[in-house]
């Protein structure tokens, strides 16, 4: 197991010397985060309440959006397809590593420095706007969301492993990668809340693996679920989990017994 | 082709082609101290060294002559020719090219030379050359009967009539030098400037281009200057040798004289000897 | 025009290029279009729950989003070349363009022409003729010339932005993120620049001039931009392109002097 920790900090350290292009990341969510804050602090203007919100809750959602990016959808997966493509995968089947484990850990040193980014990030622009965040009131509430965002930590991961097999079958996975994380994004509320949208997309949606990345957990943290709600949404959070948990493993299974045959 | 009185340029008949004196490019080279203090240092003050890659150069070259700059890595070939290219800003000093002074990259001295580096490609990867072909066409403004009458003579000069329409990935190293070649010769350029053409091929394919290259002089009148570090580049091809090590003209004769100079010694005893001659 | 069949040469071989990525150019090709509706619907649900977004209807913020989306995609497709100028810088592709009788920063920008971006202008431009139809007053000529002057004002700005941030890349040949922060600043045109506090819109509007190349448009059709604004706008648009020309002349002259 200490191996895998290795790769954690070793990855963190290639993180921090990847400068360049973890600024960038960061500088976008940033942007997103400041036009976000504008955009509904526009629209809350006049009102005191939209679509259920007040503005303490429309502003804590936007900033713990930020925040939720930050530590479910960082990821590398999408290296993946290309160690496939370009046979590097070969030196890891050969190790003693579980290449899986490997690729979860490779992730979480991505997620961590981008989390502590956006904790920053939120912190900053609510000092600066004198944002009142909405906090939970009850101690349950913080475990419950600390475990809703384990478990879409846990859901993407697998999501986009899934994605990054599909390097195994094609060279492009480019183009179908970037339209599923665009839906992806949409459909789990980290654009804006999901129910904006008319009722009947809600109902569609929270079919969907997605809304439990982040449109689930804030609402555990801005406590707008009663108990009902919250034990039928971990129900579905664990039923996807097992779901793509077991499709991942199943998709690289076949993966690798086709790049094995290939033998690249 | 007759040579007219262009605006950038002065050249007329009796001039070399190419003239070079007192040509010196020099370079400040940043330098990186390890570590993360010097990093950190490295944000407040920059020190810098440096580096002479060509000095105080003299040579002229007539029409139609084979020219061969011989000199191990770093000697300052390469610099040189991309001074002659326009590539380059030299330091101090002069050079015309066909009249021109090259780095003023003016249109229509740029439409007649070529260079070739050996190594990389003006070919599109992903491509048949043909494509790459036709673009250079629009880009030199190659009349299409002269087009096709010029593709078509470096096409069986070279042997790759059937290799124009495959990607240019799925060539080999040697089939994409010669299709690099017939590319950056479709404006029919009278100077071409080689860049080590025959690095990294196969000894055949080094004989191969050698002899296109020293067909298409025959053909064209075509003036040649072409750097290598391989001693057989030269003394198959070129009549005439300038050696240059470290930014210096060491010898510049003809290839008979350089064979009695340095008769019987290796390249870098030949480098070692006129160095400590002129010295 | 010799410029124009060169655009058409490299236009086509790009093209071909990306046929022979069927998969990748649909996805990105449908990601393109999935993102455009996901926002549309965004904002048809948003006014569900409300008339105005900051004193603009629905149909008006509608095309303060689509004339962000049309500047966007437009910038693109002409100016693509430059996101991969430090390929081209690395890989010695710069050199040859250097030595070829073809204006440099032309040969640059047009390098590659990526087919998806006409393929998705298509619809955007469709939609925001519906959207214009719809407006109270339907479609009127002299708002819509006012509209594409604007809008050509503001592509001339991209462009100046575009040349600087290729100037960068050839000068320091490591700044070859800064395309991405123009296009991520870019993103907060998205909505009318009215939901912004004063401070912000200065910014948006005299440092990084997206206010100008999106919402000043779109403002003008609705007749909410006055003369004096729509001046400033063309003479930052003068302005910014003469220095950036000027810039990408300094950069090319050093980068010729510097490079070994």
């Amino acid at each position: 197991m200490r191996k895998y920790w290795f790769v954690f900090s070793i990855y963190w350290q290639e993180g921090l010397s990847q400068r360049a292009s973890f600024f960038m990341e960061r500088f976008r969510a940033l942007v997103v985060l400041v036009s976000f804050y504008y955009f509904w602090s526009a629209l809350l203007k006049d009102r005191t309440s939209f679509a259920g919100y007040n503005y303490s809750q429309m502003i804590t959602y936007v900033l713990g959006m930020n925040i939720l990016r930050g530590l479910v959808f960082a990821s590398r997966t999408y290296e993946i397809a290309g160690e496939i493509n370009h046979g590097r995968l070969s030196g890891y089947l050969l190790k003693p590593v579980n290449f899986c484990l490997y690729t979860f850990f490779r992730d979480l040193s991505e997620k961590s420095i981008n989390l502590v980014s956006a904790i920053i990030e939120v912190s900053g622009l609510a000092l600066l706007f004198h944002l009142k965040i909405q906090w939970p009131h009850q101690a349950t509430s913080w475990l419950l969301f600390l475990l809703a965002i384990t478990g879409a930590t846990v859901l993407y991961f697998f999501l986009s492993f899934i994605v990054g097999c599909w390097g195994f079958w094609t060279a492009e996975s480019g183009g179908p990668r970037f339209l599923l994380e665009l839906i992806l994004e949409f459909t789990a509320g980290a654009f804006f809340p999901l129910d904006v949208l008319p009722r009947a997309f809600q109902d569609i949606l929270k079919l969907f693996p997605s809304p439990y990345l982040v449109f689930f957990p804030l609402h555990v943290f801005l406590e707008k679920l009663n108990t009902a709600q919250i034990i039928n949404g971990f129900l579905m959070e664990g039923f996807w989990i097992l779901a793509l948990g077991g499709l991942a493993w199943l998709v690289w299974d076949k993966g690798v017994s086709a790049y094995g045959a290939e033998g690249s | 082709m007759a040579a007219r009185p262009d605006e950038g340029s002065c050249y007329n008949k009796r001039m070399p082609i190419i003239e070079v004196s007192h040509l010196t490019k020099t370079f400040r080279v940043p330098q990186k101290t390890p570590g993360l203090t010097g990093a950190l240092k490295g944000l407040f003050s920059r020190h810098y060294k440096e580096v002479q890659a060509v000095r105080d150069i003299a040579f002229s070259i007539a029409e139609g002559e084979l020219v061969g700059f011989l000199g191990p890595n770093g000697a300052g070939k390469t610099t040189t020719l991309k001074m002659l290219s326009g590539l380059l800003h030299p330091t101090s000093g002069d050079a015309r090219v066909l009249g021109y002074i090259p780095w003023k990259r003016e249109r229509a001295f740029q439409k007649q030379f070529t260079m070739v580096m050996g190594q990389r490609t003006q070919l599109w990867w992903d491509l048949p050359a043909w494509d790459s072909f036709l673009l250079n066409k629009e880009i030199y403004e190659i009349p299409e009967a002269q087009f096709q009458e010029t593709v078509k003579e470096l096409a069986d000069l070279l042997e790759i009539q059937d290799l124009l329409e495959v990607p240019v990935k799925k060539l080999s190293l040697g089939q994409r030098m010669k299709a690099e070649l017939a590319c950056s010769l479709l404006h029919r350029p009278k100077v071409l400037l080689l860049d080590e053409p025959t690095i990294g091929l196969d000894v055949l394919m080094q004989q191969k281009v050698r002899e296109f290259v020293l067909a298409y002089n025959k053909r064209w009148k075509a003036t040649v200057l072409l750097t290598s570090h391989n001693m057989d580049d030269v003394a198959e091809l070129c009549p005439r040798v300038i050696l240059i090590n470290h930014g210096q003209l060491l010898f510049d004769g003809t290839l008979d004289q350089f064979r009695q100079k340095f008769e019987g010694k290796m390249l870098t005893e030949a480098m070692r000897a006129a160095f400590t001659a002129t010295h | 025009m010799r410029y124009m069949r060169i655009w058409g040469r490299l236009a086509t071989m790009s093209f071909a290029i990306q046929t022979g990525h069927p998969l990748s150019s649909f996805g990105y090709l449908l990601g393109k279009l999935v993102r455009l509706s996901f926002f549309l619907l965004f904002l048809a649900a948003i006014f569900k729950h409300t008339s105005a977004l900051a004193g603009y209807s629905l149909e008006e913020a509608a095309l303060f989003f689509l004339t962000f989306n049309i500047v966007d995609i437009l910038a693109q497709l002409f100016f693509r070349g430059i996101y991969g100028i430090r390929g081209l810088i690395r890989e010695g592709d710069f050199d040859y363009f250097l030595i070829q009788p073809l204006n440099v920063l032309y040969r640059v920008s047009f390098n590659t022409v990526d087919f998806l971006d006409v393929l998705t202008i298509l619809p955007v431009f469709m939609i925001t003729f519906y959207i214009l139809k719809r407006m109270p007053g339907g479609l009127a000529w002299k708002p819509l010339l006012w509209y594409t002057l604007l809008m050509v004002n503001g592509l001339l700005i991209a462009f100046a932005i575009h040349i600087v941030v290729a100037s960068l890349a050839v000068l320091t040949q490591e700044l070859e993120n800064t395309i991405w922060i123009y296009r991520d600043l870019m993103t907060l045109g998205r909505f009318p620049s009215d939901i912004y506090d004063s401070p912000m819109r200065a910014l948006l509007t005299f440092v990084i001039p997206v206010a100008v190349m999106v919402s000043f448009p779109a403002k003008a059709y609705l007749g909410r931009l006055t003369g004096a604004w729509i001046g400033q706008a063309v003479v930052m648009a003068g302005v910014s392109l003469a220095l950036s020309l000027k810039f990408w002349q300094f950069a090319t002259r050093r980068y010729t002097s510097v490079s070994s």
